[in-house]
């Protein structure tokens, strides 16, 4: 059977209506929903305010010319309604939209739907020592992660896993492993390790997993939050000074987007007993933060020339201790000061961007060369040492070295919950 | 008045009284690893003319005996590819009463030639007990764990220089050959379950390989565990090192660092339950020591590039952040990229105090290039004296061709319960 004659893979993208009569239609809805916003009762102005949010990106224009004719209480409602559309449509670009795959395949070669799904999908898929094998398999509508997994499956004898920066599926027999999917972002677990030192009884409990996101999506900062870890003669893995919220990425170093996986581990530092046989609770949630929108908290003007100077903005100070560009390249070191104890993740989100005169922004890599914490007699400050490292486009004049902090934040929260995880 | 010395020098070495080959090979007897690798380290070290009697007596070691026979044969060949670049065991002699721990160490470090640094174990002063240790013409790594024993002080090492610091009990069991220590830092008993996939048991044996400034080791390759034994006479199975393969390609990342990469494990089957130590452990290491080496000295203060047919050479910045020097180095290779990021590199930044000292550097991949980022911490010395050296330039070494450089190591009585 040739590739070509492979039942359809179909990725399903929601697309919004196009014409001039949608269009039409579009404004009409957005007039009739204004109507009911001026509703003297508040249930039916605050559905008619909901409705206009579903309606989306298509309703801005319509949205926008009402808002010019609008006044008082409308005008505020109508505001607020497209906040609530470019909201959405800003945490849609960073989220991604969703990657849903139909495919139907009849003995067909693996390598053949693995490039289909490739190729359709457009997630960096890639293939190691695949095992020749006619598959058959069915997807229907179905997130890529899920669909990847039935390929696998249908197969019997490979396996995938997420890289950093994409997902490799090579020879192993097919095991399934828990795993939760929500939209474009897979959690899944391995395996676990239990690791007693000896002498003494010391020892760590560790689940070994995965978080894996579309090439699209963009999330800044994951963590996974433990709610209950629990073995089936009742012990409690999680103790008070371990309650289970284990930081697993943060996207400070990744400017590009190419990164698509990240480790994600539980740690525990109570073992399961000796004759547990699986875990009764493991559950809680990963939680995924997404930046929609920044805001420069301060700017080293001509920053070649400003070496030793001290910036404020908001709750940061930023002392730049070193900045240089030969060619295309330029590097900058920072110390970063802040409130708090070695707060986790103070600077998840953050960027830094060279300006240059024409207005180009461009984004470091950044690497965290050191945190130090100092106490002023009043509180503790953490001091975090950053080098900045640009390659620029060509040759630029710099104006400015910006400081940007995250404004706009949604948090995604990926609830999960495997009862009985074997233990042996 | 050098000729004069060097001649001296020559003349003592001449006439000094060679140590009995038998006298040396008998003491190979298998009972203290200690004292057999001592043994060793001696008959490597003397001159070629005695080769044919060491061949001979080694020839009638008994078979029971072949992992140390191995060990030796190893070292002879080692001394034959190096030529003079073979290190000769550094021995000292100490008699001290009541003597400050830090006395004894200065005299540590000027008998074995400064392979020791100054340490970080007597900043600030005061708090040490006086020390009473006797020894005769003993390996100085023996003498230097003597003195960690009495004072209380561990062994550390820095980018290949050894230094003491103050505590941490007894330590785990330690081997010592030669410019090398090999430490077993903890012991584990490892349960892996891979859903799906069944679970594996293991016995984890971790340490470090330290080696001082003179041993001249740009990397581990790896560790070859040979034999096991507990404390039943059972053997234990040598088992691959199981690494979970979730997100492996992060150790690709690491590829481009400069940073020697000498810690060591060893996994084994576990022991049966009752089994309190392991007898024995014998392993090879494997160490890798420069063959070729392109060596590049570039001013920090100018933006000048060092480079020859094989690489170019750039310091792009440096910075003095809490005491440490920092400095970005950019290694472009003018051949294939993928081949320079096979070849260990060494990055020492040279100072206006007239000191040379290593760095701990990262490296990234960047456009052809590799940038590093090394760093120089301050000495306990400089600390203790509140001064930070202005750096005159960066040594950037590339190792073009490397050779391995095994050794021999064995630990006795490991506890696992």
């Amino acid at each position: 059977m040739r590739l070509s004659s492979l039942g359809p893979l179909v990725l399903i993208l929601v697309l919004g209506p196009s014409g001039s009569s949608q269009d039409d239609d579009v404004a009409k809805r957005v007039r009739a929903l204004i109507a009911e916003l001026r509703s003297e009762e508040l249930q039916a102005a605050e559905e008619a305010l909901d409705a206009l949010a579903k309606l989306g990106s298509p309703a801005l224009p319509a949205l926008r010319a009402e808002l010019e004719k609008a006044a008082g209480d409308t005008r505020l409602k109508i505001e607020s309604a497209i906040k609530r559309i470019t909201r959405r449509a800003k945490l849609d670009e960073v989220m991604g939209r969703p990657v849903i795959v139909t495919m139907s395949a009849t003995s067909v070669p693996v390598e053949g739907v693995l490039a289909d799904l490739q190729k359709q999908s457009g997630q960096p898929l890639t293939f190691k020592d695949l095992p020749f094998k006619r598959v058959t398999v069915a997807v229907d509508k179905q997130p890529f992660w899920e669909a990847l997994d039935a390929v696998c499956k249908a197969h019997g004898e490979i396996m995938w896993r997420v890289q950093r920066d994409g997902v490799l599926v090579e020879k192993g027999p097919y095991r399934a492993r828990p795993m939760v999917v929500q939209g474009n972002v897979a959690l899944y677990f391995d395996g676990h390790t239990t690791s007693k030192t000896v002498p003494g009884n010391d020892g760590t409990f560790w689940l070994e997993g995965a978080v894996a996101w579309t090439r699209a999506s963009r999330p800044s900062a994951g963590a996974l939050a433990v709610a209950k870890l629990e073995d089936d003669k009742a012990t409690n893995l999680l103790t008070d000074e371990d309650p289970g919220d284990h930081w697993s990425w943060e996207a400070g170093q990744d400017p590009d987007g190419a990164v698509v996986g990240s480790a994600a581990e539980i740690y525990a530092y109570v073992l399961p007993h000796d004759e547990a046989e699986k875990l009764a609770h493991c559950s809680g949630s990963l939680r995924l933060s997404y930046v929609l929108s920044m805001k420069k908290i301060l700017a080293v003007k001509d920053p070649a020339n400003s070496k030793g100077t001290v910036h404020t903005g908001g709750t940061y100070t930023v002392q730049l201790q070193d900045a240089s560009a030969v060619g295309r390249d330029a590097t900058a070191t920072l110390q970063v000061t802040y409130p708090g104890e070695g707060e986790e993740r103070m600077l998840a989100g953050f960027h830094f961007a060279l300006v240059d005169t024409a207005g180009g922004s461009h984004r470091p890599r950044v690497e965290s060369q050191g945190t130090s914490v100092s106490h002023d007699g009043k509180s503790m400050h953490t001091t975090e040492t950053l080098l900045l490292r640009w390659k620029l486009p060509e040759k630029c004049a710099i104006a400015s070295l910006d400081m940007l902090a995250p404004d706009d934040v949604e948090e995604v929260t990926v609830p999960f919950n495997f009862p009985g995880l074997p233990l042996r | 008045m050098m000729p004069l010395t060097l001649a001296l020098v020559l003349c003592c070495q001449e006439t000094a009284p060679q140590p009995d080959v038998k006298a040396l090979v008998a003491r190979i007897d298998g009972k203290d690893p200690e004292a057999c690798f001592d043994a060793v380290a001696r008959l490597a070290d003397l001159p070629a003319s005695a080769r044919a009697e060491i061949d001979a007596a080694v020839a009638a070691m008994p078979d029971e005996l072949a992992f140390y026979k191995s060990a030796l044969a190893e070292e002879l060949k080692t001394r034959d590819r190096l030529g003079d670049k073979y290190t000769r065991e550094a021995r000292v002699t100490i008699d001290a009463k009541d003597k400050q721990p830090s006395e004894i160490l200065r005299d540590i470090m000027e008998q074995s030639k400064d392979r020791v640094e100054s340490t970080w174990a007597f900043q600030g002063g005061g708090g040490q007990q006086p020390v009473t240790m006797k020894l005769d013409n003993v390996p100085y790594l023996a003498a230097l764990r003597t003195l960690c024993k009495e004072a209380k002080l561990r062994i550390y090492s820095y980018g290949g220089a050894l230094t003491l610091y103050r505590g941490g009990g007894d330590g785990g069991p330690t081997f010592q050959y030669r410019n090398h220590l090999v430490t077993i830092d903890s012991v584990q008993r490892n349960r892996r379950v891979t859903f799906g996939a069944g679970e594996k048991r293991s016995l984890i044996l971790s340490g470090q390989v330290l080696c001082d400034m003179r041993a001249n080791v740009v990397d581990l390759s790896k560790v070859e565990a040979i034999e096991a034994v507990d404390d039943k006479g059972r053997k234990l199975d040598v088992l691959p090192d199981d690494k979970p393969d979730t997100l492996a390609d992060e150790s690709a990342e690491n590829a481009a660092n400069a940073n020697p990469h000498l810690g060591l494990t060893m996994t084994l089957a576990p022991p049966e339950k009752g089994v309190e130590k392991i007898a024995r452990v014998r392993a090879q290491v494997v160490l890798h020591v420069p063959r070729t080496t392109s060596r590049y000295v570039v001013p920090a203060d100018k933006p000048e590039k060092a480079s020859d047919e094989h690489f170019e050479v750039s310091v792009e910045s440096t910075t003095t952040v809490h005491r440490q020097i920092h400095t970005i180095v950019r290694v472009r290779p003018k051949g294939d990229l993928k081949a320079f990021l096979e070849m260990p590199v060494q990055i020492r930044m040279k100072t206006k105090d007239g000191t040379e000292r290593p760095c701990y550097a990262n490296g990234k991949v960047a456009g052809g290039a590799v940038e590093y980022t090394a760093q120089r911490y301050q000495t306990a010395e400089e600390q203790m004296q509140g001064r930070v050296p202005e750096l005159e330039s960066v040594v950037i070494m590339v190792h073009r061709e490397t050779v391995e450089r095994r050794i021999a190591i064995e630990f006795r009585d490991i506890p696992v319960e």
